[in-house]
């Protein structure tokens, strides 16, 4: 371990840290006085839900781009089969966490354990499919990186300690099993993610109320899966000092480009038909709120720099057919992905009137942010940790 | 067992179900089917149901929550309809907006108390993942604030704005109609305490009930009837082209 890790491992857990005391000061207040900053002084669904929708659509995105070279024969994109399952597994985990740690009494989801539930509820069915999709998932990477567990058991040391202690219950043809199970959770997470754009849909609120958002969230899932699958084989391959995979980096860029302009065009069409004058009058206003409230977000973050810029440099053959190129096109698409849902979150609500307040611009409080950044580090550290103790194919 | 008679267990399993559970079921009918009317015209804008409503209920007195508030609607009647302007303002805490002058810029002004609608077809209700939002027999909406996980997920749901997070509680509340009180034969707190009679809360099946009475012979109109909800609550005189 060099001094570059040590310095890694140490600021990540700081972050980590402090987000986790931002989560417990948000809940508890045992310092501050009560803020409800989130009830009617703004709006009821904020960062952490737009945090939660980025990590469970990017989770099956993963999926998405991985079951085509495991389950639907692109051999180019076999080699990154496990890197992408461990990432969507570690994704999934921070995503229930967020979400978990953003509901004010998440202790009392034993009741719905228990069957106290409401199968009219999409938001029940969204949570069921996801956590199956979380089984299937854990189960289908075990199974897939079984084989080399065995080899890795006998290395010695931690990661020794770790293949033994996943390797206890023997089993034969863990691959034909891997594969049946990937097929299992390509339709679970498929069904999660366009459950969740469901679970918005069903609302009254304009934005969000449209019968295609479940197909755009697979679609969006899509463009972020194929974007975060580079930046995680390149920031990997960067480290381990290797420029093997062009032929991966290649194949993700055909991805991007087709899922970045069927994007396009779904966007376009769908805020064209909600501002059309014969819409309705509140319908114009929530994209109104997006165009120009918020315009920056929209149109620089989301559009320009999230779909646009990178589209244009994949395209382009002098920065496309580099992988530097495809990195920095991925990193790009990330940066709009994230206010992507952040828009889409927070300013579908803003058409809201709690207690008759009206809302016209959300400011994020301090705390969340923080407890947001903790996530990501807690991914990023997660993700490190995966590479350090499982047998990918490739050391950090 | 054989498929075929596999498959005829599961059939009649599935048909006698529901003639077993209702055969098991003695669920205590009721003949009451709760409503409230709102008299715009008779609002004058005191806010003593808003105080009373946070009082009665512990619902915090300084923070702009309220299971019932006030919207005041200032209107400029004299531009054409295309170019209306319209202001709002709004009380939801103990201090009264409507007691300044300069907030009814318009010539055109008028009140509109609004509460929890009670929906028949409630958003909240279905949305709800753990069953912390039901109707009682009586048609009310109401939670169950043990059960609550917090989602919010009703909040955003809820068309009216009715629903909002307890800060102190971390538990989504709304208006009960006072259920604790009406199921004693009390009113709710918020009519008690209205000195015009512009609310009003009874039994629509009760032919001597006031609501009974007013809806039979008066118009009336609900806020929202496009979000095809079916409210409990209704308007008499509402601007229903003006009112959010």
């Amino acid at each position: 371990m060099n001094g570059k890790e040590i310095t890694f491992i140490v600021v990540s857990l700081l972050i980590i840290f402090i987000g986790a005391l931002s989560i417990y000061q948000m809940h508890t207040q045992p310092i501050l006085p009560i803020e409800p900053y989130e009830t009617a002084l703004g709006i009821p669904w904020r960062l952490l839900v737009a945090q939660y929708v980025f990590f469970a659509v990017s989770a099956t995105g993963l999926c998405i781009v991985v079951s085509l070279g495991e389950l639907f024969g692109v051999k180019k994109l076999e080699k990154i089969a496990k890197e992408g399952l461990v990432m969507a597994l570690v994704m999934i985990l921070i995503g229930l966490m967020t979400i978990g740690l953003e509901i004010e009494q998440v202790m009392r989801g034993s009741y719905a354990m228990l069957g106290h539930t409401n199968p009219s509820s999409l938001m029940f069915w969204m949570i069921m499919f996801y956590v199956l999709y979380l089984i299937f998932l854990s189960f289908e990477t075990w199974f897939l990186l079984y084989d080399d567990l065995l080899i890795q058991a006998n290395e010695g040391g931690l990661r020794s300690f770790v293949a033994k202690l996943l390797t206890l219950i023997k089993i034969e043809n863990s691959k034909e099993y891997a594969k049946v199970l990937g097929m299992i959770k390509l339709v679970t997470a498929v069904i999660a993610t366009s459950t969740l754009g469901a679970l918005f849909s069903v609302t009254h609120l304009k934005l969000w109320h449209d019968p295609l958002l479940p197909i755009y969230f697979i679609l969006t899932a899509i463009v972020s899966g194929a974007a975060l699958i580079v930046i995680g084989v390149y920031l990997t391959d960067y480290f381990k000092g290797l420029n093997e995979r062009h032929e991966v980096f290649q194949t993700l860029r055909h991805v991007l480009v087709v899922s970045i302009i069927v994007t396009i065009l779904f966007t376009a069409w769908k805020l064209i038909i909600k501002a059309y004058p014969n819409s309705t009058l509140l319908s114009r206003m929530a994209v109104y709120n997006l165009m120009s409230d918020y315009a920056i977000n929209f149109w620089v973050f989301e559009f320009l720099i999230g779909l646009i810029l990178p589209l244009m440099l994949l395209i382009l053959p002098k920065t496309g057919q580099k992988i530097e190129g495809i990195f920095v096109s991925s990193l790009l698409v990330i940066t709009g992905m994230v206010f992507c849902r952040i828009d889409h979150v927070v300013v579908g609500q803003l058409t809201m009137k709690i207690s008759g307040i009206d809302v016209t611009f959300v400011s994020f409080h301090p705390l969340e942010i923080l407890s947001s950044i903790g996530f990501v580090a807690l991914f990023v550290f997660g993700y490190y940790l995966a590479h350090k103790l499982l047998p990918l194919g490739v050391e950090v | 067992m054989k498929r075929r008679d596999f498959i005829k267990l599961i059939a009649t399993l599935t048909i006698s179900a529901p003639i077993v559970k209702a055969l098991t079921t003695q669920e205590q009918e009721t003949d009451k089917s709760y409503a409230f009317v709102v008299d715009v015209n008779k609002c004058i804008g005191c806010g003593n149901c808003v105080i009373a409503c946070k009082v009665e209920n512990d619902v915090p007195m300084d923070l702009p929550i309220a299971r019932t508030w006030v919207e005041g609607y200032s209107i400029d009647e004299n531009v054409p309809l295309s170019k209306t302007k319209v202001q709002k303002i709004v009380m939801n805490t103990a201090k009264n907006p409507f007691l300044d002058k300069k907030n009814w810029r318009y010539s055109k002004n008028f009140l509109v108390p609004k509460l929890c609608n009670h929906c028949a077809n409630a958003p909240c209700v279905n949305v709800c993942p753990v069953y912390a939002r039901f109707h009682t027999k009586e048609g009310v909406v109401l939670v169950d604030k043990n059960t609550c996980i917090g989602c919010k997920y009703c909040i955003v749901a809820c068309p009216y704005g009715a629903t909002f997070l307890n800060p102190e509680e971390k538990v989504t509340d709304k208006c009960t109609f006072c259920f604790h009180r009406i199921t004693k034969g009390l009113k709710p707190a918020c009519v008690e305490v209205c000195p015009t009679g512009a609310r009003s809360f009874g039994d629509l099946n009760d032919k001597e009930s006031i609501v009974y009475k007013i809806l039979k012979e008066k118009e009336f109109s609900v806020l929202k009837p496009e979000e095809g909800t079916l409210p409990r609550v209704f308007y008499l005189g509402l601007e229903e082209y003006l009112v959010e």
